[in-house]
């Protein structure tokens, strides 16, 4: 399964330009972790826990237990970290530890494993699958196609400039310089625009947001 | 000065900031909740976009009260946990290296609880030397004396338990004897630090005097 995000870590797009490791916010974040600050571990939670959540719900289809499960393998990894040394990126790293552990939860209550592991590039990018939408309520499936159309409707109103940067960055996966370049402009402009453009699509999904809370 | 902020957190989501700049969106963190939510919203709509898995559950409140309290290098349960199922680990975490890090970090621990000590033991030793004749040392000791029993909480209250102690197996009378003895003492300091005082400023005297007209100025009562 080839998504324009995985292609981040490939690397080149049609138009020859060199991709942007999407890796490069987690390995600062680790960094800051293994040197004490828990603060960013709970950003890379933050950013991973649905993925890693619906990588464990394939192993495991009762979603309270998955949700146990990943939890105790963010566990893990927060403190196996300080032996983490970059080798691979961190999401390939918790992908491992994610998988161990719910295999782990399997054969601890006698149940079988699976006999073949989930690809990795797969493994994040299974929204239209069973799993995670099976075990949501209508409720939380309503709440999650209105985001969606709200997103791209915001997407859709922003101006031009705008829209093209962050499509640019969280689609195409290119860095503010690879941006800056595509759209002739310097990088401070790159970096105003993707953060505007945030800004403007986050105020329109707040209200939905707040409502799940 | 908010919309800085946001757009410093917006960049770290990207991978585009300094050292410097994830530090201080760190440390902006702990007073500013908003911007976790801030962050949270910046990655879904990242995930919206790239048809990701959204769900509306949220693990990390209850991650990191796991983490209270809980070591960061418990290496060894979780290779413990890997290996049930070696057969699916494509790469463990080295846990010789954490043995390592277990080691220094212990040896780390130690040297700074002896350093603690031995400055406590200083502090309380410089306290308890006799001041003598000067005004100017006696001044940097009350200095010395207050810092120590700021940072010193142990020694304060290991003296008051031993008053305490006292109080509890003495007789009246003895009290009544010690509470004398006591006050002479505290007497006694008392003209000792206004001797101190008047033998640090007289040479201030002296050298003012012979400065003005070079003869000594002797007065007459």
């Amino acid at each position: 399964m080839n998504h324009p995000a995985n292609a981040a870590e490939t690397q080149l797009t049609g138009t020859g330009i060199k991709m942007t490791d999407h890796a490069a916010s987690d390995q600062q974040l680790v960094a800051r972790v293994q040197k004490g600050d828990r603060r960013a571990f709970d950003l890379l939670v933050l950013k991973y826990q649905h993925r890693i959540l619906a990588l464990v719900g394939r192993f495991i289809s009762d979603h309270a237990e998955a949700q146990d499960v990943t939890q105790e393998a963010f566990i893990k990894a927060y403190r196996a970290l300080p032996s983490f040394r970059g080798e691979s990126q961190f999401y390939t790293w918790m992908y491992r530890i994610a998988v161990n552990t719910a295999k782990n939860h399997l054969i601890s209550r006698g149940r079988k494993t699976p006999t073949h592991d989930i690809d990795l590039d797969d493994a994040a990018y299974f929204a239209d699958e069973m799993n995670m939408r099976d075990v949501d309520t209508p409720d939380a499936l309503l709440q999650r196609d209105q985001l969606r159309a709200v997103v791209f409707d915001a997407i859709e109103e922003l101006p031009e400039e705008l829209r093209r940067a962050v499509t640019l960055r969280e689609l195409e996966g290119l860095s503010y310089e690879e941006i800056a370049d595509a759209m002739d402009c310097p990088i401070g402009t790159v970096r105003s625009r993707i953060f505007r453009a945030r800004e403007a699509i986050e105020k329109k999904m707040r209200p939905l947001l707040s409502a799940t809370a | 000065m908010k919309d800085r902020k946001n757009e410093s957190l917006s960049a770290l989501c990207d991978g585009e900031c300094d050292e410097l700049e994830v530090r201080r969106v760190l440390n902006q963190f702990s007073s500013d909740p908003e911007l976790r939510e801030q962050w949270r919203s910046y990655h879904l709509l990242g995930a919206i976009l790239r048809d990701e898995v959204i769900s509306n559950v949220d693990l990390s409140e209850g991650i990191m009260q796991a983490l209270d309290g809980r070591p960061m290098d418990d290496v060894p349960a979780l290779a413990a946990q890997q290996g049930l199922a070696k057969s699916h680990v494509m790469s463990a975490p080295s846990v010789s290296s954490s043995a390592k890090n277990n080691v220094s970090q212990w040896l780390v621990s130690g040297a700074v609880a002896a350093s603690v000590t031995l400055a406590v033991l200083v502090g309380a030793r410089f306290i308890h030397e006799p001041v003598v004749g000067n005004g100017a040392m006696m001044t940097q000791t009350s200095v010395e004396v207050s810092d120590v029993m700021e940072t010193a909480p142990v020694i304060a209250s290991n003296t008051e338990m031993t008053l305490a102690t006292a109080a509890a197996v003495t007789s009246p009378e003895e009290l009544r004897k010690a509470q004398e003895v006591l006050n002479q003492y505290l007497l006694e300091h008392e003209n000792e630090v206004i001797n101190a005082s008047e033998q640090s400023l007289a040479p201030y005297v002296r050298v003012a005097n012979f400065g003005a007209d070079n003869k000594p100025v002797i007065r007459k009562d």
